[in-house]
């Protein structure tokens, strides 16, 4: 287990008029290597509860562990990296190398190590550290800014990276690609991945487990991985499952030995496919 | 309208122009007969077309969300009885009315998105231009908001363009633009575009959800070729 969330729950602005219950008792484990989503809708504490796994809030009540130890109450711990949303608009250097290095600088790496650490960071993101070191900020799109911030992130070495609506703003391409660098990181750098999202869609076929909130309280996990019947989760409406989940659902009332849930809508299609033609299904 | 294309094709720009924030170096725009070239004549192009944008954060002006929406109208020059009323109703058509003395760091991005949309609903626009205005907000939340446009679409004439990234969000409207490079590179109907999977690999759009299932499906025969449904019940009704 590398982090434990003990029933926590968050206020803010508590004993004023704009007292707001923000998370309630939420008990968590995040296990090592996991690539965790965490989906809800609107004003579903989702942000604050990256917040409080970064350090940044500390909760109202209830406890943080990163490993066995609490997690520190000042500062963000150095085996975490946090990406908050739209994190082009953080970027305060002027070009890529210089912006990639600023966290090192701070910790006081230098010369030939910390050329290496930069080059290594933007290559783990897709971005050619040879095309891209010097390049201007002002010249990159969207999709490319983004990368930058989380290569400003990895070069720090976290070992949980909290990532809070990445996916948004991008356009199909960029999306792709920014997934396809954060599934690489998890598979083969075995960085454990904490996903705050409310566009499942994209991230479902790599995830380990969604972990569904409303209201403030986890009203249900989900996972590709799931053979039970789906219940109707509170909140689950404002996140909408993939349409094959989704279908897999309906045909299970039907076809209770059927899946409830498949990573992507061809090996939906291929469960249904098999099922149906072994004359177990419908008509057609 | 839907506007759709990728990042860095054009979309952002064409809604400046049409809104007049941006003057085109060659060619003009034209809004109700009113040219956005002619100085005189832009402010009531403005006054017009209404734009929303995709980070709320940029556009919040007040203290109160309340204070906020009624930064528009006031400019507009209102008497404050009509004003505290457009504020009233376009929070109560965004369903924020019981946020209306909040401060807006306090909301989250899909409640101050639609704090945003109400600045611009009481000004009460012809046209109103939504730039990714829905990307941050939950499904349930973009269809509320869809939902309301195209009520005031039907019962006020009012006109949308709607600019995205997500196709599947444009299945509502007349006609669906491409854009790329700059340049408007198709226009046609959403279902027309939604199921050539060929144009959406051409213009790097993802296919909407429910087409990529239908095509899957069929392609296992599990629907037959020419079946035409819309919904993921007709598609059960059709496999079971």
């Amino acid at each position: 287990m590398l982090m434990k969330l003990e029933s926590v729950s968050h206020t803010y602005q508590p004993r004023t008029v704009f007292a707001q219950a923000a998370l309630r008792n939420i008990t968590l484990s995040i296990e090592e290597n996991e690539f965790l989503v965490i989906a809800g809708g609107e004003g579903s504490g989702k942000s604050t509860l990256l917040l409080i796994m970064a350090g940044m809030i500390k909760p109202s009540q209830g406890q943080v562990y990163l490993g066995e130890a609490p997690l520190p109450r000042q500062g963000i711990h150095p085996n975490l990296g946090l990406v908050f949303q739209h994190p082009e608009q953080q970027i305060f250097e002027l070009t890529v190398g210089e912006e990639v290095a600023f966290g090192p600088i701070n910790r006081g790496i230098k010369g030939e190590e910390l050329r290496s650490a930069v080059a290594e960071a933007l290559a783990a993101v897709g971005l050619d550290p040879a095309h891209y070191y010097d390049r201007p900020i002002r010249e990159l799109s969207t999709g490319e800014k983004r990368r930058v911030a989380l290569a400003s992130t990895l070069v720090l070495q976290p070992q949980l990276l909290l990532m809070d609506e990445p996916l948004v703003g991008l356009d199909h391409k960029g999306r792709c690609q920014l997934i396809d660098h954060l599934v690489d990181l998890n598979r083969t750098r075995g960085i454990t991945i904490v996903m705050v999202t409310h566009q499942i869609r994209p991230v479902y076929p790599h995830c380990s487990r969604v972990v569904l909130l409303h209201q403030g309280q986890i009203s249900g996990i989900i996972g590709p991985e799931q053979s039970s019947p789906l219940e109707e989760l509170d909140g689950s409406e404002q996140i909408a499952l993939p349409i094959h989940v989704q279908l897999l659902q309906h045909l299970q009332k039907v076809k209770p030995d059927l899946p409830a849930s498949a990573r992507t809508a061809e090996e939906a299609g291929a469960i249904i496919a098999a099922h149906w033609q072994s004359g177990e299904g419908g008509h057609y | 309208m839907a506007i759709v294309g990728a990042n860095g094709s054009g979309k952002s720009t064409l809604a400046r122009l049409i809104n007049g924030q941006l003057l085109p170096d060659k060619g003009s725009v034209i809004v109700d007969g009113l040219h956005t070239s002619d100085r005189s004549q832009r402010s009531q192009v403005r006054g017009r077309v209404g734009l929303v944008g995709s980070v709320p954060d940029h556009q919040f002006v007040s203290n109160l969300v309340a204070d906020d929406v009624a930064f528009g109208p006031q400019n507009l020059g209102l008497e404050r009885e009509e004003i505290y009323k457009r504020v009233d109703t376009a929070l109560r058509m965004v369903s924020m009315e019981d946020y209306a003395q909040y401060p807006p760091y306090l909301l989250s991005g899909g409640q101050k998105q639609r704090v945003c949309l109400a600045g611009i609903l009481a000004m009460q626009p012809r046209y109103i231009i939504l730039d990714e205005a829905t990307s941050m907000l939950d499904p349930q939340g973009r269809r509320q908001i869809l939902q309301i446009l195209e009520k005031l679409r039907q019962e006020s004439k009012l006109g949308i363009i709607l600019i995205t990234q997500d196709l599947e969000e444009a299945c509502q409207a007349d006609q669906v633009i491409v854009m790329q490079a700059g340049q408007i590179a198709a226009n046609l109907p959403f279902r027309a575009l939604a199921e050539n999977q060929e144009l959406l690999n051409q213009y790097h759009l993802e296919q909407p959800e429910f087409y990529h299932l239908v095509a899957l499906l069929k392609k296992q025969g599990l629907l037959s070729p020419d079946w035409r449904g819309d919904s993921l019940d007709k598609v059960v009704e059709a496999l079971c």
